[in-house]
């Protein structure tokens, strides 16, 4: 048991979670202040918001394959539903929170999903790609007009922390503490979801329908289902979104940021949690990473979206795995190494295991 | 000749207009999609470059005949560098493909914009004289347009059926690997098909140059009835495209002609998720295996 408990791995995940809680302090204690500063409790936070985004598209078009062009949307819908039964049904905000995913995971499953049980690759694409031009559109409409306030969007009060905690927490860092806590939660769940029957299912669905029709997948309801989850997890993070900027418009989030949540994927690496992650990192550094690039070549400011279209064309070509991928290869050939190493002197342990179990090679499509 | 019937020769007039340009945009589509199974979205932004390069050689002196095709010309050429250079490698991966034509729509686009700026350019006006044939007005320009997508849309069909290349490229989009074995050059084939889908999509833009002010987000209105029209006529059918051009430019101008005006682009989506809907796979579905593994 001790043994186990010492192993890397656990090591590791026990570090992880260590840095997470004293995060939101680091910038406070003597050393750390040095090169963490106090807004950076507030990209962790981001973070953790963009995980859940990235994780729900590549529930999608990672595992299951289904290409959506529409995730802003879906995601700006959550933040909408979240901010109009705050604002308008003085719904409290965690709740408010809840129902917004499963309101948009309904959402998501019944209105992209079933058409999507009949519209395969680019017919899906174009579906979603309309969605993600007519949903500010349909927000500015008549009947829906006194509830999201188009001209002004919606916004609220920062939260604040419960009086229990007051005095030990500032405003970001409770803030941090909830978004990461539920980012962390929902990311274990991924992980097993992807483990699980559905989870291959949507994996096997991916590769072959015809294949998956075979062995007993009941395809449509898969499908539909792979919205589902997805839509329920972008509308959790669209209701994060909201909270931790207390804010949400029409033109929160367009196509552009459609494309950016496709390029976090794609470097990041398609259907891995890792490439998540990665993925995650990517969208939370992304601005700040092309003010650096500015400071030393002027037009980089100008060129934003000409930088993230070569990046999403060159990371497809010669990396169709992602940062994950690269990873896991390195992973797999240090363990490799050691494994030999270690049969050359004692051979009683067993060779490295292959971590990688169940996670499938995206260029298996 | 009563008022009535002529508002509606007037929009019936309008309609042919506008449906030459989607036919060519969807024919771009079409003939890429059905030999290679990518979404090649970025051809809208190749209409926009076909635009604006039109519009810089009229501005430079040359006049409108030669403008256009000197940049269908050119846009071709760069989109054949552009499957050399990036879409060849995804051909076994077309959904790659897709991801990577969804990069270049941001590449060409903001590039376009630091070219040329976001403000629109006015129309470019070869021809002045509008005709009057009782009561519907054509401007002879309109005509023009008209008759320039006919005569391609005929030479493309001829060449399709009649030419080497042709058969060879009808070939490849049945089944490629068949086709490799008959001693046809396929990755050629398909270098030559980007081309053309380029040069196309130009060539709708250079018209368009000719038509309507342009400017730099030209490019998504027309992808996406150029798509729109595509799938309504069944991916990879070229004579589907040009069938649902029609239809599209019809629904859409009659919509919005009798109907409300600001509801123009619901008509074409309203009409492309009804036939969606009774045929999932268009009005005329392409044949050949890569359709069958891709829908």
């Amino acid at each position: 048991m001790a043994a186990a408990l010492l192993r890397p791995r656990t090591l590791g995940f026990a570090l992880l979670a260590v840095v997470l809680v004293i995060f939101p302090y680091l910038h406070g204690w003597p050393v750390f202040s040095a090169f963490i500063s106090e807004f950076r409790t507030f990209n962790a936070t981001m973070l953790a918001v963009w995980l859940l985004v990235v994780l729900s598209m590549n529930l999608l078009t990672g595992y299951s394959g289904q290409i959506s062009l529409g995730h802003a949307a879906v995601v700006l819908v959550g933040a909408y539903t979240a901010g109009v039964l705050v604002d308008q049904l003085g719904v409290p905000l965690p709740l408010a929170i809840l129902l917004a995913g499963v309101f948009t995971g309904i959402a998501g499953g019944v209105i992209i999903g079933l058409p999507a049980v009949r519209l395969a690759g680019p017919y899906l694409a174009i579906a979603t790609f309309s969605l993600v031009i007519t949903l500010p559109q349909i927000l500015k409409m008549g009947g829906i007009r006194n509830w999201t306030n188009p001209s002004r969007g919606i916004s609220i009060d920062a939260v604040q922390p419960p009086g229990l905690v007051d005095g030990f927490l500032d405003e970001r860092q409770w803030l941090y503490y909830i978004t990461m806590a539920t980012a962390v939660f929902m990311t274990i769940l991924a992980w097993n979801l992807v483990r699980s029957r559905i989870g291959r299912a949507f994996v096997a669905l991916r590769d072959s329908e015809i294949a998956a029709e075979q062995m007993g997948i009941n395809v449509p309801l898969y499908k539909a289902l792979a919205f589902g989850i997805s839509s329920f997890y972008a509308g959790i993070a669209g209701g994060l979104y909201f909270m931790v900027l207390a804010f949400v418009h029409p033109e929160s989030l367009g196509f552009l940021d459609s494309i950016l949540f496709l390029v976090a994927i794609v470097v990041g690496g398609l259907a891995t949690i890792l490439g998540s992650i990665f993925g995650a990192f990517f969208l939370t550094f992304q601005g700040e990473l092309i003010d650096e690039l500015a400071t030393i070549i002027p037009e980089a400011e100008k060129l934003r979206g000409v930088i993230y279209g070569s990046l999403l064309i060159v990371v497809m070509i010669l990396f169709p795995r992602g940062m994950a991928g690269f990873v896991q290869d390195l992973v797999r050939t240090l363990g490799r190494i050691t494994a030999a190493r270690r049969h050359g002197g004692l051979s009683s342990n067993p060779p490295a295991q292959d971590d990688t179990n169940g996670e499938s090679d995206a260029q298996g499509r | 000749m009563s008022q009535e019937l002529s508002v509606f020769m007037q929009q019936l007039f309008n309609a042919l207009t506008i449906s030459g340009v989607y036919a060519l945009v969807a024919l771009g589509i079409t003939v890429i999609f059905g030999l290679t199974g990518i979404v090649k979205f970025s051809i809208g932004e190749l209409l926009t470059l076909g635009a604006f390069l039109t519009f810089a050689f009229w501005e430079g002196g040359t006049t409108f005949f030669l403008a256009v095709p000197l940049a269908a010309i050119a846009v071709g050429g760069f989109s054949l560098l552009l499957e050399r250079g990036a879409f060849r490698f995804t051909l076994d991966q077309p959904i790659n493909g897709f991801i990577v034509s969804l990069g270049l729509i941001l590449v060409l686009q903001n590039l376009i914009i630091e070219i040329w700026g976001v403000g629109f350019k006015a129309p470019i006006r070869p021809f002045t004289q509008v005709w009057e044939v009782g009561g519907v007005s054509m401007p002879v320009q309109r005509w023009f347009v008209v008759w320039v997508a006919v005569v391609i849309i005929g030479l493309l069909f001829m060449v399709l059926r009649y030419t080497k290349y042709g058969r060879a490229m009808r070939a490849c989009a049945e089944d490629r690997d068949a086709a490799a074995l008959m001693g046809i050059p396929v990755a050629l084939v398909i270098a030559g098909t980007f081309a053309l889908g380029g040069a196309l999509a130009a060539t709708a833009g250079g018209l368009l140059a000719s038509l309507f002010a342009i400017q730099p987000f030209l490019g998504s209105q027309y992808l996406l009835k150029g798509f729109a029209v595509a799938l309504v006529g069944g991916l990879g059918n070229v004579e589907g495209a040009v069938i649902a051009a029609v239809l599209v430019g019809l629904t859409e101008t009659m919509g919005s002609g009798y109907l409300a005006t600001e509801w123009r682009d619901a008509y074409t989506f309203g009409l492309l998720i009804a036939i969606l809907l009774v045929r999932p796979r268009g009005l005329f579905p392409a044949r050949g295996r890569l359709q069958e593994t891709l829908q």
